[in-house]
């Protein structure tokens, strides 16, 4: 009875219910949207990140990331590479070799990171043939290399020069060899220009005389968010005892600690945000309160029980607090996806800045459903709170007092 | 008079015009304290790396290079130092000579650890980079000149070697009589030397990699002990309002070098007798082989080196047929690096006293200058000045030391836009509601307005500058609000230590909110634009009501 | 940290004679003058790496002259056959017979292993003084393979650059072959040990033709070396210890 009141107490001045659910459907949007942001940031921070070298998840030699070197390198398998390639989520899986070794002309010598990779499906992972700024990426059965710009500056070297790679290969083997470099990549980071030298996988592997050994299995998974579940996936199917997984939450400790801190300052700037709609959504909650006082005054004198008025209120305050919040979240949706396809630009000045380090100048938003759920919950809940105050106002109603005014 | 009208209409209904007041203050606090906070927190972020790792400027050689220092001296460093010490802008500056070594120690895993040693200032080292504030365990450099010097090392690489222990409550022990020794520290010769130190303090720093990578040693202890002179590598200097205007200063202090070394150039290359460099450079190092040499005029005709303008540095040349001690000819490859006139009609390469011919590895396709053309190699002993003027020294802002912490300031500059967009999105919708509530409950009176013939431009004015009327109320009251709260949280700083911080990696969770003070302008400005856009759409609609179906509206 | 293998390998040659030395800092100045006294050896040894999980060893010569040069031509296996590692004083380089290369080692790959074993290239071009940076005492007499021999403890001056906390030597009264080091750190822990044994006449000399060295904080770990023949005072110029030479050396 008192619940079919409250509805039609709702669609009986609609222009006021309207305005009302709008400012809860604004409050949800606005949360959402900021959230995404943030998450897309951070999305966009780590996809640069992983993509630069490590990949999302990596299976090695147990082991081997306390101690990377040769010897604790595994030996590759054709079923292992399906295990991998079958889960789910996983999207391109490549192997890797990859070993400190000098890198010299004879008289002039530095120390480098080798890498063997499979061409084509490294180049899905870390996008290597795009950073290419001079000659041409490897491709396989190639014996030759391709090697950092800072490296090949440090050094004086020219495409077509040839560099002695020397270093210790298996089982404490002397290994070296000489390669013409093909090519030349370019990182946004000093550190990898200088540093990195790829060859093709196969010939890596002749190098450090460890025929079919490899130090990584790198793999690109569809979304950051599943990496950790993949994990667990291929722990279970993979012996403990001579693999070990990570993903780059467990690789990349820093970044994840970054985004940690950076997190917490945007849990501010979210809270001040609340603040700000939770007002918008008091504001007009009170005003509605206040405009009906006459009716409410009416209704009172006429019998009406206080708590029965309340009862009548928290309902249509529900009806239009959930309302409000399932538009804002239908309407979030495609908000997402849409700054997600058509990122933010932030301009041609910070294009510029950005492309040095391969990122480009965008924000694009976060499409994590959760995002919308944990506003959504955290709206209405906050509206409902809101709505207690305006309420409590009832009971001070004084009919006489209410309808005289 | 319509002014008057909306000045007493806002205090009639003193509820609802004090709530679209609070919320225009709200709004604009809530922008500049958002702004502020996390302004604060990049500024702090980032001063914390500028403070206490690449300060504001920092000089190198051109060749420098951080992982393989070598023998890239700053030229007429003592010069220098007190150039830039003495520089108006410069806070406070400091010297370092770097070296890489390996830190050897009985425990620990192989017990070597590849280390950067850092000989420093320790006084100004402090000043630039509050080495000393970061000194957790032990003392900062007490006592110069110690027979077995002092060293500074890292809380990671204490627990490497040992020297850091945990007993079983986890309290740290340290042991600072652990046995250290620095060896193959590399000296300017290439080849390398080693001496024994002693643990003095424990540093902390940003991330472990640093902490397991720097080692600080006295700067006069170390270049005592490897017998070696004045060289430094590098000079740090923090200078007023660094990281703002360190591009700027920087090529001032380019422009002044540039101006004062020119002159000594020019009275240094006279000091090479009549071999004055006409071209290009003189070699690099007068000790140990770097092959590089210097050719005469003729010679470079001969080579067709020379083209008008650029020497072909990319390419090497062989010298063959020629011999140092008589006993067997040798070919050697070169590098060319400048032309000199001697006056001779003869073709001649001048090379530094001092190299031994060690036959280095071809590279690229070299040209043969055949024993006929070497008619004459000289040996050159270079004044140690000449070598170095001829480079000249390489300035570097922050921003070029350390690009990522630029980028990452832009990304959060754009992103803190995007917020504060959002923010005042937030605050218009909020206005729009509450305007929109008031227009509803003012239907009646609206249209009693109306009909007694009030036009709609009239109450659409009224309306507009009853929101205009309140947000000039509410602007100053939120911003003084927001100098209030960032000016004490300024103070006291807001803790984030309860949020996952990454203060293990070094970043404080102490967060001090500050601003530059243009900003509340700025976002004052934009909380207007956003209130009296906010404003029209309400006014539109109570210009559409119908005053007779306003009238009779409850 | 690792000892430096050219005292270790310069130390076993030392020769027998002279009047029985009194203090511990005679007899070492004893094996110091004689070390000295050797102006060149040429040398056929091999190499044994022995690791947890594999085995592997090399065949190789060696020339010296004096302390500053020295030149390691590896003989087998096929793989590896040609490589030449090259000392002039304090710099190194290597012969890459495969790809007929020449490579000099910058300081910075000094720490890096040699040739796969428990050695590094520093231990090649490292010097330390066994009389003017240590002090010394003699302890008891201790028998080692039958041989009478005496026990001296080594214990490095504060501001010399040895992270040892002391040195056990046991040096063989007889011909003054030193048989057994071990290398302690401040804990008295031992870290390392080098043992001499099999002892022949080479070059007309007695020689303890074997060395071991043991890590002991790696377990499996151990690198051997073992003379096949030596000769002394043979004389090689120093020209033969030039880079060019490192490629015809056989």
């Amino acid at each position: 009875m008192l619940f079919k009141i409250a509805w039609r107490n709702l669609w009986r001045n609609k222009r006021r219910t309207f305005i009302t659910m709008a400012s809860v459907f604004f409050a949800v949007l606005m949360a959402i949207f900021l959230r995404s942001i943030q998450e897309g940031v951070y999305d966009q921070m780590i996809d640069n990140s992983v993509r630069y070298y490590r990949g999302y998840v990596q299976v090695h030699q147990n082991g081997y990331w306390d101690e990377q070197f040769i010897d604790n390198t595994f030996e590759d398998s054709p079923e292992l590479q399906q295990t991998l390639e079958n889960e789910k989520e996983v999207r391109v899986v490549t192997p890797r070799l990859e070993s400190p070794m000098m890198v010299s002309t004879g008289s002039n010598s530095r120390f480098s990171l080798m890498v063997g990779i499979d061409p084509a499906k490294e180049d899905q992972i870390t996008r290597l043939k795009g950073r290419i700024v001079e000659g041409e990426y490897l491709e396989e059965g190639d014996k030759a290399i391709v090697v950092g710009v800072g490296l090949a500056e440090k050094m004086k070297l020219a495409l077509g020069d040839t560099l002695i790679l020397l270093g210790q290969g298996y089982h404490g083997q002397q290994s070296y060899d000489q390669y013409p470099i093909k090519g030349m990549v370019k990182f946004g980071s000093p550190e990898l220009n200088k540093r990195m030298v790829y060859l093709p996988v196969k010939e890596a592997q002749y190098l450090l005389a460890s025929p079919d050994r490899l130090s990584a299995y790198a793999m690109d998974v569809s979304s950051r968010r599943v990496s950790g579940k993949v994990v667990e996936q291929l722990e279970s199917k993979l012996d403990s005892g001579t693999y070990e997984v990570m993903d780059w939450q467990e690789m990349d400790a820093e970044l994840l600690k970054f985004i940690e801190s950076d997190r917490a300052g945007g849990m501010v700037t979210m809270f001040i945000l609340y603040i700000l709609i939770g007002f918008g959504i008091f504001g007009t909650a009170l005003m509605m309160i206040s405009e009906r006082k006459y009716e409410f005054g009416v209704q009172i004198a006429i019998g009406m029980k206080k708590i029965q008025l309340a009862y009548i209120l928290i309902m249509e305050m529900v009806f239009i607090a959930v309302m409000g919040v399932l538009a804002g979240a239908i309407v979030a949706i495609p908000l997402q996806y849409f700054f997600h396809a058509n990122p933010i630009d932030l301009g041609k000045d910070m294009a510029k800045v950005y492309e040095s380090f391969n990122i480009e100048a965008i924000i694009p938003t976060s499409t994590d459903p959760s995002i919308i759920i944990d506003q959504a919950v955290f709206v209405l809940i906050m509206t409902l709170l809101i709505m207690i105050y305006p309420i409590s106002k009832l009971f001070r109603i004084k009919p006489i007092e209410a309808m005289r005014g | 008079m319509l002014l008057q009208i909306s000045w007493r209409n806002i205090w009639r209904n003193p509820l609802r015009s004090g709530l679209i007041i609070v919320a225009i203050a709200l709004g604009i606090w809530a922008a500049v304290f958002t702004f502020a906070f996390s302004f604060g927190m990049m500024e702090s972020r980032t001063r914390d790396i500028l403070e206490t790792q690449i300060s504001h400027v920092q000089f190198h050689h051109p060749e420098f290079e951080r992982e393989d220092p070598g023998s890239n001296f700053l030229p007429l460093s003592q010069e220098l130092i007190e150039k830039v010490e003495n520089d108006p802008a410069t806070l406070t500056s400091t010297a370092r000579y770097l070296a890489n070594g390996i830190l050897n120690s009985t425990k620990g895993r192989k017990g070597t650890f590849p280390v950067q040693i850092l000989g420093i200032q320790p006084a100004n080292e402090a000043e630039v980079t509050s080495l000393d504030n970061r000194i957790i365990a032990g003392g900062y450099f007490e006592k110069e000149g110690r027979r077995v010097p002092e060293v500074v090392i890292g809380k990671s690489l204490a627990e490497e070697i040992g020297a850091l222990t945990y007993d079983e409550s986890g309290k740290e022990i340290y042991d600072f009589k652990r046995k250290i020794t620095l060896s193959n520290i590399q000296l300017p010769n290439s080849s390398s030397a080693a001496i024994r130190v002693k643990i003095g303090g424990i540093y902390k720093a940003q991330n472990s990699q640093l902490e397991k990578l720097q080692v600080f040693i006295n700067k006069d202890d170390l270049l005592r002990k490897l017998n070696l002179g004045t060289e430094v590598h590098e000079i740090a200097a923090l200078i007023q309002d660094g990281k703002t205007l360190s591009k700027e200063k920087k090529v001032s202090y380019q422009k002044d070098l540039q101006e004062s070394q020119s002159t000594v150039v020019k009275q240094l290359t006279k000091k090479i007798r009549s071999q004055s460099l006409i071209f290009g450079s003189l070699p690099s190092v007068d000790e140990g082989w770097t092959a590089e040499v210097v050719i005469n005029k003729v010679m470079s005709q001969k080579m067709q080196l020379m083209q008008d303008s650029a020497i072909r540095t990319d390419r090497t040349y062989k010298i063959s047929g020629f011999s140092l001690n008589e006993e067997d000819e040798k070919t050697f490859t070169v590098y060319p690096t400048g032309i000199i006139d001697d006056g001779d009609v003869k073709p001649a390469v001048y090379m530094p006293k001092g190299n031994m011919l060690y036959e280095a590895d071809l590279i690229g396709k070299p040209m043969r200058i055949t024993k006929a053309e070497t008619e004459k190699i000289k040996n050159i002993k270079l004044e140690s000045e000449a070598k170095m003027v001829a480079q000249t020294v390489k300035v570097e802002s922050w921003s070029d030391l350390a690009p990522e912490i630029e980028v990452i300031d832009n990304q959060f500059s754009s992103s803190m836009r995007i917020f504060v967009i959002i923010i005042l999105l937030a605050l218009g919708f909020g206005i729009v509601n509450t305007m929109l509530m008031a227009i509803l409950e003012r239907t009646r009176e609206l249209g009693m307005l109306m009909s007694i013939g009030m036009n709609k431009a009239k109450v659409f004015t009224m309306i507009m500058l009853e929101t205009v009327m309140m947000t000039f109320i509410g602007a100053p009251i939120g911003m003084a609000l927001a100098a209030l709260t960032i000016s004490y949280t300024g103070q006291t700083g807001i803790d984030l230590s309860g949020l996952e911080t990454g203060a293990e990696f070094g970043m404080s969770s102490m967060v001090y909110p500050s601003i530059p003070i243009t900003y509340y302008g700025e976002v004052a400005v934009m909380v207007i634009i956003a209130g009296i856009l906010a404003a029209i759409y309400p006014s539109l609609r109570a210009i559409r009501l119908k005053p007779a179906e306003a009238v009779r509206a409850i | 940290m690792k000892p430096n293998i050219v005292i270790l390998l310069l130390l076993s040659l030392i020769m027998a004679g002279g009047a029985m030395a009194q203090s511990s800092a005679d007899i070492l100045k004893t094996s110091e003058e004689k070390r000295r006294g050797i102006e060149s050896s040429t040398a056929e040894m091999s190499m044994t790496i022995i690791r947890p999980s594999w085995t592997r060893t090399m065949s190789m010569k060696a020339w010296s002259k004096g302390e500053d040069y020295s030149l390691i031509l590896i003989t087998g296996p096929a793989k590896d056959k040609g490589t030449a590692t090259l000392k002039r004083k304090k710099e190194v380089w290597n012969w890459l017979p495969r790809i007929e290369r020449v490579v000099k080692l910058p300081p910075s790959m000094m720490s890096q292993s040699w040739m796969g074993s428990d050695l590094t290239n520093d231990d090649l071009v490292r010097e330390v003084s066994l009389i003017t940076d240590y002090d010394h005492k003699k302890l008891a007499d201790e028998v080692v393979d039958g041989r009478k021999c005496w026990k001296i403890e080594l214990i490095p001056h504060d501001d010399v650059a040895i992270v040892w906390g002391k040195v056990i030597m046991v040096i063989d009264q007889k011909d003054y072959l030193q048989l057994r080091t071990e290398f302690y750190d401040e804990d008295d822990e031992l870290i390392n040990v080098m043992k001499a044994s099999e002892i022949k006449t080479m070059g007309g000399r007695p020689v303890a033709s074997k060395l071991e060295l043991i890590p002991q904080d790696e377990e499996g770990h151990k690198t051997i070396l073992e003379y096949k023949s030596l000769e002394f005072d043979k004389k090689v110029p120093e020209a033969f210890f030039s880079v060019q030479n490192m490629k015809r050396a056989k």
